[in-house]
């Protein structure tokens, strides 16, 4: 009879650790996103600093270099953290709280997007801006195979052109009224889409490498 | 949560609680793993070897089996010679002129089924052993399985078999490991009743119970298998000796081994269709023993088939990428779209896998009487259990195939 209670026994410690994976897992995912709101927090300071000294220097005639300079660093720092945060989002299986820190690093990239278009204006710069407005929600394999090509080719134009190139990827469908009142501005009707410049438009994998003969160099 | 998620899960879930049940057996019984009971009474025995062109291996059988460490005129062997075309029957009268008391059944090829039914007609003894005839039991074997059955409601005890051609080659050698493991948990099985197979190679019988269920059926691929579920069903116990060895050849070549296990397959098949109006029936054969095996043989195809599905999805989407990068003249491959964050999911399968390493290199250590475990053995453990076990997975569909079309054939 003693032997029979390994059935129960068994079941027991199966769930145990069963369980004790689960909450760690669950406690691993949460430390994830907990990482990437404290970033996404730093990185709110930053724009909210950039465009602090973005208004300064427009308002007292200081050098606009510095602010290109600092346009580009702080495009690239939210770029290499989205990458990171499409990879722990695709990662994690137990929670679904990306989905908010996503729409706010949205938002945040579409203000930077909007500011550095300001930027341009405003000191004649030759920065070349490259939006790439992508389907975030469930994307189909033939559009994420479509997505992966265009998201490989501006990976491979911003190694090759580094600091002349800002390059935003936004999510264009996390419903953002801001996202989506920039769309309409820039008549992005199509997803997904490549935005060079905010006039040479590519939703067409056959014109993809025409972008970069648009490009100021 | 997604559904391939809690799919995933379910799968762990399992996987965990059949790697509980025994881990938690083997503690329980840990002292008892190799002991074997002492028996009160000298059972006669009659050996029967089933032969069909064994003319390699069957005068080593007979010498193994007539040097058993048993009183001699308490045991009798008969060699079943089913029709052999070879010099088995020319060998087999050669070593009567040796073993005098060595008896000969020389009959029209029938199956081994038939002639081990013809062969429990002519025997005489209480117990009746089945030896392979390309097998050897170790001179105690006989002597330690019979204790067993003291127990008037023991129906069939069976050995632990070991591989004597594992230095041939690779296949050989994992089987080796592959025996060592099976061997292990059947006799952890053996503590909660469910022994469900007992092997060709040694196996001892209570005549009487044989009788009773009408002897080994020859329209089951798997007699070994069908005979046990038989005497389970018939309300008889099985046991397993860990301490009563058997050597056996097991096959060298990829043919010779698919056939086998496809066959080993059916018989399994074949076993649950016939005996299914017992499902949660009859003590532990119902509540236990069918469901157990029908549901691995569910799971393994489950897991063949949903395997199939994520590397299908998989290759589809890197074909998807591959052919709009080609077609676009972009680079294939991105070093950004690596992603070094492994899902949760991995930690489990890293847990059971390592779990699973430790326990097994125990457990080959322990039978092999060592403390620790040899280098090539941990690397063959290895193989075994991330390629192996995962190739073996394929042996199902043709045995679901040949059942679905009556197929029989050995």
């Amino acid at each position: 009879m003693n032997q029979k209670y390994a059935f129960l026994q068994a079941l027991i410690v199966a769930i145990v650790i069963f369980s004790a994976g689960l909450f760690l897992g669950i406690y691993f995912e949460n430390l994830r996103v907990q990482n990437t709101q404290d970033n996404l927090y730093q990185s709110d300071i930053d724009l909210n600093d950039f465009q602090a000294a973005s208004q300064l220097a427009f308002h007292s005639n200081l050098s606009c270099d510095k602010i290109t300079q600092k346009s580009v660093y702080f495009a690239d720092q939210i770029y290499s953290e989205m990458i990171r945060l499409e990879k722990e989002d695709s990662s994690n299986r137990l929670t679904e709280r990306f989905l908010p820190v996503h729409r706010r690093y949205d938002l945040l990239r579409t203000i930077l997007w909007k500011d550095i278009i300001e930027n341009k204006a405003l000191c004649k710069s030759n920065l070349n801006t490259v939006i790439y407005m992508y389907n975030y929600s469930n994307p189909s394999l033939d559009l994420k195979g479509i997505q992966s090509t265009i998201s490989n080719y501006i990976g491979d134009l911003k190694n090759k052109y580094g600091d002349n190139i800002i390059l935003i990827p936004i999510a264009a469908d996390t419903e953002l009224d801001f996202v989506d009142l920039m769309r309409e501005k820039y008549n992005l009707t199509t997803i997904p889409v490549v935005l060079v410049n905010e006039q040479y438009k590519v939703d067409n994998l056959d014109y993809l490498k025409t972008i970069e003969e648009h490009l100021n160099k | 949560m997604e559904t391939l998620v809690i799919i995933n899960l379910v799968l762990i879930f399992i996987a965990l609680y059949l790697f509980s049940f025994f881990v938690i057996l083997n503690i329980k019984n840990r002292k008892d793993m190799l002991s074997y009971p002492l028996a009160k009474n000298i059972y006669s025995v009659s050996i029967l070897i089933p032969a069909y062109n064994e003319e390699n291996s069957i005068k080593d059988t007979i010498e193994h089996v007539m040097n058993l460490d048993y009183p001699k005129d308490k045991f009798e062997v008969i060699v079943l010679n089913d029709g052999s075309t070879d010099r088995t029957k020319e060998i087999v009268l050669q070593c009567k002129q040796k073993y005098p008391s060595l008896k000969i059944l020389n009959k029209p090829n029938s199956g081994k089924a038939d002639s081990l039914n013809m062969g429990i007609k002519l025997s005489k003894g209480e117990l009746i052993a089945v030896v392979d005839s390309d097998s050897f039991p170790s001179k105690e074997s006989l002597a330690r399985l019979t204790g067993y059955f003291d127990n008037p409601e023991m129906g069939a005890v069976t050995s632990f078999v070991k591989v004597r051609n594992e230095e041939v080659n690779y296949l050989t050698k994992i089987q080796s490991i592959e025996y060592i493991i099976m061997a292990w948990t059947r006799k952890l099985l053996d503590f909660v009743n469910g022994v469900f197979v007992t092997n060709g190679p040694l196996s001892l019988y209570k005549r009487e119970y044989l009788i009773k269920v009408g002897g080994f059926d020859k329209n089951t691929v798997t007699e070994d298998i069908d005979i046990t579920w038989n005497l389970l069903n018939s309300g008889y116990k099985t046991a397993m000796c860990l301490s009563a060895n058997v050597t056996t050849v097991v096959p060298d070549k990829l043919k010779d081994y698919y056939h086998q296990r496809v066959r080993w397959g059916l018989g399994g098949i074949q076993a649950i269709a016939k005996y299914k109006k017992s499902f949660f029936r009859n003590g532990m054969f119902g509540a236990f023993i069918i469901p157990f095996v029908s549901f691995s043989i569910i799971m393994s195809l489950f897991v063949l088939f949903y395997s199939f599905y994520i590397s299908f999805k998989t290759f589809l989407q890197n074909f998807v990428v591959a052919k709009y990068s080609i077609s676009s003249g972009v680079s294939i491959f991105n070093y950004d779209s690596i992603n070094f964050y492994p899902s949760v999911l991995l930690f489990y399968l890293a847990f059971l896998f390592i779990s699973s390493l430790i326990y097994y290199s125990y457990l080959i250590s322990k039978l092999n009487y060592t403390k620790k475990i040899e280098i090539k053995t941990f690397f063959n453990l290895l193989f075994y259990l991330l390629i192996y076990l995962s190739l073996y997975l394929f042996v199902w569909v043709p045995a679901v195939y040949r059942y679905i079309r009556k197929n029989n054939r050995w």
